[in-house]
């Protein structure tokens, strides 16, 4: 099922605003992750959707039907909404066996015994539950209890799922392995998700597209790749990984690309967005793992971006290096994976910096 | 499905607006006539030369004149002086005694905790009316049993219970628990590491107990101290049976004997009733200023052991005074009341005339048998107390779902509401019930039915705390989990939330069912001859002399409270462990 969140605003209290005018679109069957620092109303958003809190402003449809609306007074009830979720605590019912707590939703809707029995039977073969129906729910591991909430939120066929950092309360491993496997299971089903986490490599890997969120507003909705790649501000850069930021002047537009020329004269070519116009102050993020150290004097190749360097500081981390390397009157951090490091401290050294892979933040 | 979700949405809006006050009036009418009606009447009556439940006119008659008689009355300023000393002095003692066990369980490397945490709480199942009638049994100034026992030692020392001294020891010891379990917790939260940072700038252990432990406590302390003033402030009991005899009036005894004077005098009881609620509720407020400003660096929540004292050499001293505490609470009174059960005459004049075979008798235990009314007291008794308890615990769990778990308009009012009774002694509650319920539309004065809404007005603040925090255990995803699955409001609440809080249910519904078995104060004004209950059967037994049936009547009650409770925690216990 479609969902579509159009301007929802809502407040708690006099003076915090938690969601300031939150609009988005979740296709029928696509996996959208909202994505941002506690605080940020991320998790207000989805309680929103799961009809638990009500909004000030907005609407939400499910399938084009307004659930929420509160300009025209409509609120429909959670439990009328057809959604299944995933809960942070897990919210497994303790007083339950693992089939009464996967069957209650269909429980509850009084279906017959032997639908449910089938359906719960089901639901747990796709979590890699088989056969645990009778164990009580207080003998179960994190994992566990975790796949049970995921199989009771799919035993009603719900045209959404939400899950509000399911993921959180496990440990690394688990929850590496787990993601893959949501990702797996929600693509079996073809069930539409709307995920929240503060977690940007669990958003990478899950979402098709990520929304991410800060003060009650979503910075920027695109694909994994492009939230990494073209960060629109430096909040989204930050948030989903370590960055170098440079600042500079919009100097002009060369052949597709722009040019930004750096307090110290540096001249940075990167990817030109649509809306540049030089002569503006502009700011560029360069992802460490994007920046390659040289041995100085190798051919350039007529590569741009190419700049003399010294390294200033080593910092070896096992499976990969840390530089900080200095380049005119700016100092840059760059990672060097793999578990031998190449350059020394106090090298001179280039630094190549792909102009593709440079980007041009949009806001400051 | 769109068309079903239409469906929905057309009837999910008005559905929206009437939900939350089919749930929340009810409980505020019933509420209402629980506690502020028959509060307000009590107020209005004191300032009214008209019949208050006349409410109209009584407001066109005001007249303050019974405060201008009242409060310049010598008898209530001393009854007021004798109110404060004692419960000032029983409240510290119990601060202290409850201090002393809070550390010992809570500090020390003592062995059997378990043990002692039971004796530390055990006078809370005594009824204070049994304390203090036993105590007087063994420590009257001529005839109690320890005095005939220190004069057959040859030993001049005598106790007199009938003392100020003799009222603090009774409300000291059989109050401590209340202390003792407010103390405890903050004794247990406290960051080992706050003491350990000051024995290591080179304090000693002396010091750190003076300069970080005891400021680190201090709020908790007087917090407790409160608590217990409040308590015994609104009781009627102890006074009763310790004071009245020697003439010393207090607070609550003066109330009653102005409403149960020829003619009874209400509307000056009503003016003292309003002193007692104004002490009371300073006393609260004070407690609750104190408890806000409590620091919270004590409360890490990562801590995990406290540094434990290791008592050594001083472990047989403490065991000894945890022992001495248990005789005194427990062992003599009962002791005492067995011996008056079963023998013919009260009176010793050695302690070898105590173990007198021919002076065995069963004629107490065979007069209360016969007694119609004795038997009909513990029959009425524990009717009362269940429907209280049953009644009681719905309405508190109820009352404390709408303000934890729902968004509902009002909420924070029904929280205030069920907080009223918390300032209000069960005294003054049986005087407003007196006087509200006599000309009430709807005939509850009179009946037995009367009784059980005194008790669960009484009981409210105690009986919405314990479901509160037995609600706040469960996790609201537990429920929201239910909602978003399909169940409605009704089915989360009955597939959910009360199997899951059943324990703690079942729990409060026997904290009710023991605290109305044990009422006295606001009985004791609405009882009748067919409606009497045992605690006023026990009293009034008491006071006409007859010391060998109340001796009979006061086991019957405690093993009562104690059959019941054990059979209550067999059956929880069973039903947990399924």
């Amino acid at each position: 099922m479609e969902l579509v969140v159009e301007g929802l605003r809502k407040r708690f209290g006099e003076n915090i605003l938690a969601v300031d005018g939150v609009s988005f679109r979740v296709a029928p069957g696509e996996f959208l992750v909202l994505l941002g620092p506690s605080g940020c109303g991320k998790t207000t958003t989805l309680r929103c959707v799961a009809g638990f809190e009500e909004p000030e402003g907005g609407r939400i449809l499910i399938n084009g039907v307004p659930v929420t609306d509160p300009g025209r007074g409509v609120l429909v009830p959670p439990e009328r909404r057809n959604l299944g979720m995933v809960f942070q605590s897990y919210a497994i019912w303790p007083h339950m066996t693992v089939f009464e707590n996967v069957a209650y939703g269909l429980a509850v809707k009084r279906r017959p015994r032997e639908e449910i029995r089938q359906k719960v039977r089901e639901k747990l073969a796709l979590v890699g539950l088989q056969g645990m129906d009778d164990r009580p729910a207080t003998n179960l591991s994190g994992g566990q209890m975790q796949r049970v909430a995921l199989a009771r939120s799919l035993t009603t066929e719900p045209g959404i799922l939400l899950l509000d950092e399911p993921l959180s309360n496990l440990d690394a491993k688990l929850r590496s392995t787990l993601r893959f496997e949501l990702k797996e299971i929600q693509r079996k089903t073809g069930v539409t998700a709307l995920y929240v986490t503060h977690d940007q490599a669990e958003a990478v890997v899950l979402g098709d597209r990520i929304a991410v969120m800060n003060h009650g507003r979503i910075m920027q909705l695109a694909d994994p790749s492009a939230i990494y790649n073209c960060p629109v501000n430096r909040f989204v850069a930050e948030f989903t990984g370590a960055t170098n930021f440079l600042r500079g002047r919009l100097d002009r537009l060369e052949g597709g690309e722009a040019v930004v020329r750096l307090a110290g004269g540096l001249e940075v070519r990167c990817a030109a967005p649509a809306a540049a116009a030089p002569g503006g102050e502009v700011e560029l993020s360069l992802r460490p793992e994007n920046l390659f150290v040289e041995p100085a004097g190798g051919p350039d190749g007529g590569r741009p971006n190419l700049w003399p360097a010294q390294v200033a500081k080593v910092d070896f981390l096992g499976t990969h290096s840390l530089y900080q390397v200095k380049v005119g009157e700016e100092t840059l951090t760059v990672v060097e994976m793999g578990s031998w490091c190449r350059h020394r401290a106090g090298a001179s050294v280039r630094l190549h910096a792909p102009s593709e892979r440079v980007s041009l933040l949009q806001e400051a | 499905m769109q068309l079903s979700i239409g469906g929905m949405t057309e009837r999910a809006a008005p559905r929206r607006r009437l939900g939350p006050l089919l749930v929340v009036a009810p409980l505020f009418a019933v509420l209402f006539f629980l506690i502020p009606y028959p509060i307000g009447i009590l107020l209005l009556g004191s300032v009214s030369r008209v019949e208050p439940t006349r409410i109209g006119e009584a407001l066109r008659h005001l007249d303050f004149s019974y405060y201008a008689e009242m409060y310049s009355s010598p008898a209530l300023y001393q009854a007021t002086l004798n109110s404060v000393i004692g419960c000032v002095g029983g409240a510290l003692l119990a601060m202290l005694t409850g201090l002393f066990f809070a550390w010992v369980v809570a500090r020390t490397d003592i062995k059997g905790k378990g043990a002692i945490e039971i004796i530390a709480i055990m006078p809370l199942f005594i009824s204070p009316l049994i304390a203090s009638m036993a105590w007087s049994i063994l420590a009257s100034d001529r005839a109690g049993i320890l005095n005939i026992f220190f004069k057959d030692l040859g030993w001049d020392f005598r106790l007199n219970i009938y003392s100020f001294t003799g009222i603090w020891f009774v409300l000291g010891v059989y109050y401590a628990p209340y202390a003792y379990l407010f103390l405890t917790p903050a004794l247990r939260r406290m960051d080992p590491v706050l003491e350990e940072a000051s024995t290591i700038s080179g304090a000693s252990t002396w010091q750190t107990v003076r300069r970080v432990t005891f400021p680190l406590i201090i709020h908790p302390i007087l917090s407790a101290a409160l608590l217990v003033f409040v308590i015994t402030l609104g009781l009627f009991a102890v006074p009763a049976t310790l004071a009245v005899p020697v003439n010393l009036h207090f607070l609550t005894t003066y109330l009653f004997n102005l409403v149960t004077g020829n003619p009874p005098a209400y509307e000056k009881a009503a003016t003292v009733s309003v002193l007692l609620i104004a002490l009371t509720f300073l006393g609260v407020f004070l407690q609750r200023q104190i408890i806000g400003k409590r620091s919270f660096v004590t409360v890490t929540g990562k801590s995990t052991q406290p540094r434990l004292l290791k008592l050594r050499r001083w472990r047989p001293v403490v065991l000894a005074l945890v022992l001495l505490y248990l005789c005194l609470t427990v062992v003599l009174p009962y002791l005492a009341l067995v011996l008056v059960s079963v023998r013919r005459f009260m009176f010793f004049t050695s302690v070898a005339s105590i173990f007198d075979a021919n002076m065995l008798t069963t004629q107490h235990f065979q007069f209360v048998w016969s007694h119609a009314q004795a038997i009909r007291s513990i029959g009425n008794s524990l009717y009362m107390g269940a429907a209280a308890a049953l009644a009681g615990s719905l309405l508190c769990f109820l009352t404390s779902y709408c303000i934890h778990r729902t968004e509902l308009p009002g909420r924070k009012s029904l929280d205030y509401l069920t907080m009223i009774p918390i300032a209000v002694p069960g005294l003054v509650i049986g005087v407003a019930y007196l006087w509200a319920w006599i000309s009430f539309p709807v005939p509850i004065y009179g009946t037995i039915w009367v009784l059980a809404l005194a008790y669960v007005a009484r009981f409210v603040p105690d009986g919405v705390r314990a479901a509160g925090v037995n609600l706040l255990q469960v996790h609201k995803e537990l429920e929201e989990s239910s909602r978003i699955h399909g169940g409605s409001f009704w089915q989360t609440l009955w597939r959910v939330m009360v199997p899951l809080a059943r324990p703690g249910l079942l729990s409060s519904m026997l904290l009710l069912f023991i605290l109305s078995v044990r009422e006295l104060g606001s009985s004791i004004f609405l009882y009748t001859t067919e409606s009497i209950v045992l605690s006023v059967q026990i009293y009034n037994q008491w006071e006409s002399g007859e010391l060998g049936a109340t001796a009979v009547l006061s086991l019957v009650q405690t093993l009562l409270l104690v059959g019941v409770v054990v059979l209550a925690r067999k059956y929880v216990m069973r039903a947990e462990a399924a």
